[in-house]
């Protein structure tokens, strides 16, 4: 219950978390992410990695589409250019994973720069067409590129070494997805407290608006590109160890669909948002997968005909929240949590 | 707050405990079932090979198990779709290691998907007894747990080639080849690079096309511009068809051979008229033939399919074929390592098989420590579209040393 | 020498004026909704997908003779368009641009996979009325279905195009694309444009469902074609019918001499790729495409 509120200086005012309440709750959260790897099975946690993975490549997507409104369709072709860098540079230069991560999202945000660019001038809908065209050049490039990419084999990615340990069970990984998660959303966060952030936010409402008083909407939208395709570069690198293998196949447009509803269901334009779509999302296909094995042995036949009523639902659920949860997953808990932050009382 | 972190201690130590000694049963196998883990492309591109593999493999465990099993254990196949996805093919297979504790994986379906597995296979020590793939990288380089059957892609090509110089006597002939723009298409251009060199040819025209493409006729341009005497048909039966209609349309006639892919009644019932006497490589028996293993597939397949789900033979193809060998030489390799199964025990126990003989639906398959394929044998057979079914012409050979 | 060069250089295009009916028929579709509704449908391939499966149940399963069949499938799409408007489309406006085409991707998840349920993953044949001899002349070949799928274009086009011109229907519907207020405001019921636009796409993406699958093969992933629209539209411009049939032609040939002549260099996914490529160069010199409207704000 937040009531008698009482602040005493500007710093206690601008704190992300401000609540006693509040921060228990939180500090409860991040022991319980904590134990929950030695009390849950391998495939669990390897679920939770995808999870935590997602978190991140989606927090890039919202940041670039739901912060700064620029539509974009080629998220998985940044994905995969972060997951091939990283791993190449691992592979044939022998960097260890501290250091090839955060240059494969280096890399991701280079081609988000290049992207960016010729798409300046573009708004909405084509914007997203370029975008998309983007992703297929970049499959293309992914298949042919032999030499460097294995093409259609693909890529056998080796054990990440994290400072001189060897990360070798999905425990393991799960800690270092972990860390970054949290480091992302609190960047995030706070980005959107800063100018930068509100000039996004600014390019996306209104770009004339905002260029008339006076934003560079190219530069921020160059920067919007850059740290998107970060984000999602970070995510293709830790995806490639969770897989230890990656291939054309994994990056295909469907990927980008994924993102995108992750984005949507959970809501567009917020960082809590973005985690319940992204977990959302990811252990909707899993449920979904619970159902068909608890039917599967009153109806064996019906196993290979399954997997097309698990595409159904999954479209279905997408149409029935658009529909009815516009605002997404943080609609929905914002009206839970107002209505206990008023309770008993209506309003 | 002491009290608390001691009981906690206990928890975690007994947990511990618990899943340690779980540990310590082989997984997947208790007293009277196996629990095997089958992925397989269920709605993607493949998934006509993929539905129809499973179909297959599920027949030849009912029938066994209906006989008593394994040594008094029942197999128990876990089916999970990866459509085609090698990302889903991991999520799929680490769903069934840790989830649904499987013994082994039989049968995965695809090239793309179960090399996505190998590092799982290779780092939990888990067998693929077999896999569902005919491309050479299956055993080339060695795994210790992978295994495959069936004439791989390579083979195919070298088989096709020599077919044409010994059996249609040409001489010096241009051949050309059509194929998917994948690994599989590459391992057929590797089998004719190996045949030309070998026979001294002329050199190989190709054309590739991606897997969802609807047009084909700039590849059939292109191919016609160089005057081929053959052409090699390595594709699925969709452009396949494709590519006969539309080289009839412009009046080219070389002679068409198809690979293993083509030997489905769906491309006769596509091709139409073009699939008369159409030559495809088969690397299995056809379900009509009077063989021991077959009749005992067809049987099966109506007892547990019924008219319902397998309304014609054309289902039962080259796929649900490949199915019911794969569970075969599995459940082979689980009765010879005897009542006490663990998966090392299996992959011992398949690297002992010797000149298995599938009943008559292909040729001998033999394992060792050092070899993990099986090598190419098939046959030419000729499509009838008439009598619906592919008429071997030549008898079952190898290739040539 | 030189005239085979010419012959298969005729070919090719002809290939790619054929395939390319195709892909306009699908263009056509999407400008249709996109024109009066500002939606960008990511299913047109799926309901492409879904008139020729149902054209080949009724044939197959009824023994319902082509033409009946044909129009009775026309029939369907057309019930099956209002629906999707009603139920879908309808709850949707007002809403952010972006839950609007997630709600179309989600519909093509949701028809892509009852087509796997209803009729499963095999290739089968479409049984087209068509006659298999190929027709000669002027030194090319040409099967009789590749001509009238080059003439249904044409001539949807022509219709179409005359349509929006000169009926009143045609001139309320751009009214409506124009500006929805104002067509409010002017007594067009805006309610029932939005349901004929998406009668209409979806009556023309069963024609050229059902061309396609009798062209090559009725199978699953032949939605997969839809992707291709958006090269087409872009290049024609997002709200023409001419230019969406034009870009699709375009795109046809691109893709069919390009195949031609440069896979012996690139590898022959240039096919593919070259309609994205144009994309990309178009979206640099000339966003609103050949005939669109020169609305796009530059900043």
């Amino acid at each position: 219950m937040t009531c008698g509120q009482y602040k005493t200086s500007y710093r206690d005012d601008m704190k992300i978390f401000q609540t006693a309440f509040v921060k228990f709750w939180l500090a409860v959260l991040v022991i319980s992410l904590l134990l929950f790897p030695f009390l849950a099975s391998r495939y669990l946690i390897y679920t939770a990695n995808l999870c935590g993975i997602a978190v991140i490549g989606a927090l890039g997507l919202n940041i670039l589409s739901g912060f700064t409104g620029q539509i974009s369709l080629g998220h998985a072709a940044f994905i995969a250019i972060g997951a091939y860098a990283s791993t190449l540079l691992t592979l044939k230069l022998h960097l260890p994973f501290w250091a090839s991560l955060p240059l494969g999202g280096l890399a991701a945000a280079l081609s988000g720069l290049l992207i960016a660019i010729p798409c300046l001038r573009l708004r909405g809908l084509y914007l997203a067409i370029a975008t998309f065209a983007f992703h297929f050049i970049v499959e293309y490039v992914i298949v042919h590129w032999n030499q460097l990419t294995n093409g259609t084999s693909g890529l056998t990615v080796p054990s990440p070494s994290v400072f001189g340990m060897e990360l070798d069970s999905e425990r393991e990984i799960y800690f270092l997805i972990l860390c970054l998660v949290i480091a992302s959303l609190l960047f995030a966060k706070n980005l959107f407290r800063t100018e930068a952030g509100r000039a996004f936010i600014a390019i996306r409402d209104n770009d004339l608006s905002a260029e008339v008083i006076g934003i560079d909407i190219t530069a921020y939208k160059i920067r919007s590109f850059m740290l998107s395709s970060f984000y999602a570069g970070i995510a293709g690198g830790l995806y490639a160890i969770t897989l230890s293998f990656i291939g054309p196949e994994h990056f295909t447009f469907l990927m980008t669909i994924e993102y995108l509803a992750m984005v949507l269901v959970g809501g567009v334009g917020t960082i809590a948002g973005t985690v319940f779509g992204a977990v959302f999302m990811t252990l909707l296909p899993e449920g979904i997968r619970m159902v068909k094995d608890a039917f599967s042995h009153d109806y064996p036949v019906l196993v290979t005909r399954m997997a097309d009523l698990q595409a159904s639902c999954y479209g279905l659920v997408i149409i029935l929240f658009l529909i009815f949860e516009p605002t997404g997953l943080f609609g929905v808990w914002i009206r839970v949590r107002n209505y206990w932050k008023a309770w008993p009382y209506r309003y | 707050m002491r009290v608390l972190s001691k009981r906690f201690a206990y928890v975690l130590v007994v947990a511990g405990v618990l899943t340690t000694s779980f540990a310590f049963a082989e997984t997947g196998v208790t007293q009277d079932t196996i629990k095997v883990g089958v992925i397989s492309d269920l709605t993607g591109p493949a998934a006509i090979g993929g539905i129809g593999m499973v179909d297959g493999l599920t027949s030849f465990f009912n029938e066994l198990n209906e006989k008593g099993g394994v040594h008094g254990r029942k197999i128990q196949a876990i089916v999970e779709d990866c459509a085609y996805s090698p990302a889903k093919a991991v999520t799929a297979a680490k769903k069934l290691m840790t989830s649904d504790q499987i013994f082994a994986f039989v049968s995965p379906w695809g090239t793309a998907p179960t090399t996505a597995l190998f590092p799982i296979a290779e780092k939990e020590k888990i067998p693929i007894a077999p896999a569902c793939s005919l491309s050479t990288s299956m055993y080339d380089p060695l795994k210790k747990y992978v295994f495959a059957l069936g004439t791989n892609y390579v083979d195919q090509s070298i088989l096709i080639v020599e077919y044409i110089l010994n059996d249609l006597k040409a001489k010096n002939p241009k051949i050309a080849l059509f194929c998917q723009d994948d690994d599989w298409g590459e391992d057929h251009k590797k089998g004719l690079e190996i045949a030309r060199k070998k026979y001294n040819l002329p050199p190989i025209a190709v054309e590739s096309y991606k897997y969802d493409a609807v047009d084909f006729s700039s590849q059939v341009i292109n191919l016609m511009r160089e005057k081929p005497d053959f052409v090699i048909l390595a594709s699925a039966i969709k452009s396949g068809a494709m590519f006969l209609k539309e080289a009839q349309k412009l009046q080219w006639k070389p002679t068409f051979i198809g690979s293993n892919t083509l030997g489905l009644i769906a491309t006769l019932q596509l091709a139409g008229e073009l699939g008369q006497g159409l030559m495809v490589l088969n690397i299995f028996a056809m379900p009509d033939e009077d063989i021991p293993g077959m009749q005992r597939l067809v049987a099966a397949s109506k007892k547990y399919f019924g008219d319902k789900w397998m309304p014609a033979p054309e289902k039962i193809h080259p796929y649900y074929v490949y199915g019911w060998l794969n569970a075969m030489v599995f459940a082979e390799g689980a009765k010879r390592a005897g009542k006490d199964l663990t998966r090392d025990g299996l992959v011992n126990a398949m690297e002992s098989i010797q000149n298995f003989d599938p009943e008559g639906i292909m040729g001998p398959i033999s394992y060792s420590p050092t070899s993990h394929g099986t090598p190419g044998f098939a046959r030419m057979t000729k499509g009838d579209v008439v009598a619906k079914k592919f008429i071997p012409i030549t008898g079952w050979r190898a290739v040539g040393k | 020498m030189e005239s085979v060069s010419i012959k298969i250089f005729f070919q090719l295009v002809l290939s790619g004026v054929i395939v390319g009916s195709i892909y306009g028929l699908i263009a056509l579709g999407f400008v249709l909704i996109y024109k009066a509704t500002d939606v960008v449908n990511f299913a047109q391939g799926e309901l492409m997908m879904l008139g020729a499966y149902f054209c080949y149940y009724l044939i197959v399963a009824f023994q319902i003779p082509f033409v009946p069949a044909f129009l009775m499938t026309l029939l369907f799409s057309a019930v099956l368009g209002l629906l999707i408007e009603f139920l879908i489309l309808r709850p949707m406006i007002g809403k952010h641009v972006f839950s609007v085409i997630m709600v179309t991707v989600g519909l093509a998840t949701l028809l892509r996979s009852l087509v796997g349920l209803f009729w499963g993953h095999d290739t089968y044949r479409f049984p087209a009325p068509f006659s298999e001899t190929t027709i000669h002349v002027l030194g090319v070949s040409i099967l009789p279905v590749e001509l009238t799928t080059a003439l249904a274009g044409l001539g949807l086009f022509v219709l179409f195009y005359l349509f929006f011109k000169f009926s009143n229907l045609g001139l309320a519907m751009r009214a409506t694309a124009f500006d929805q207020k104002s067509a409010f405001l002017m007594g067009i019921s805006v309610r029932k444009i939005f349901s004929l636009s998406w009668i209409l796409a979806s009556v023309v993406a069963s024609i050229g469902g059902i061309f396609l699958a009798s062209l090559s093969s009725l199978q699953s992933n032949m939605s997969m074609i839809g992707l291709k629209v958006f090269p087409a539209v872009v290049l024609g411009g997002m709200d023409s019918i001419a230019g969406a049939i034009l870009g699709g032609i375009i795109v046809g040939l691109t893709e069919n001499l390009a195949g031609g002549y440069l896979s012996k260099m690139f590898g022959s996914g240039v096919k593919e790729l070259s309609a994205f490529f144009i994309l990309l160069v178009i979206l640099m010199i000339r966003p609103y495409g050949l005939f669109g409207k020169k609305e796009i704000l530059r900043l």
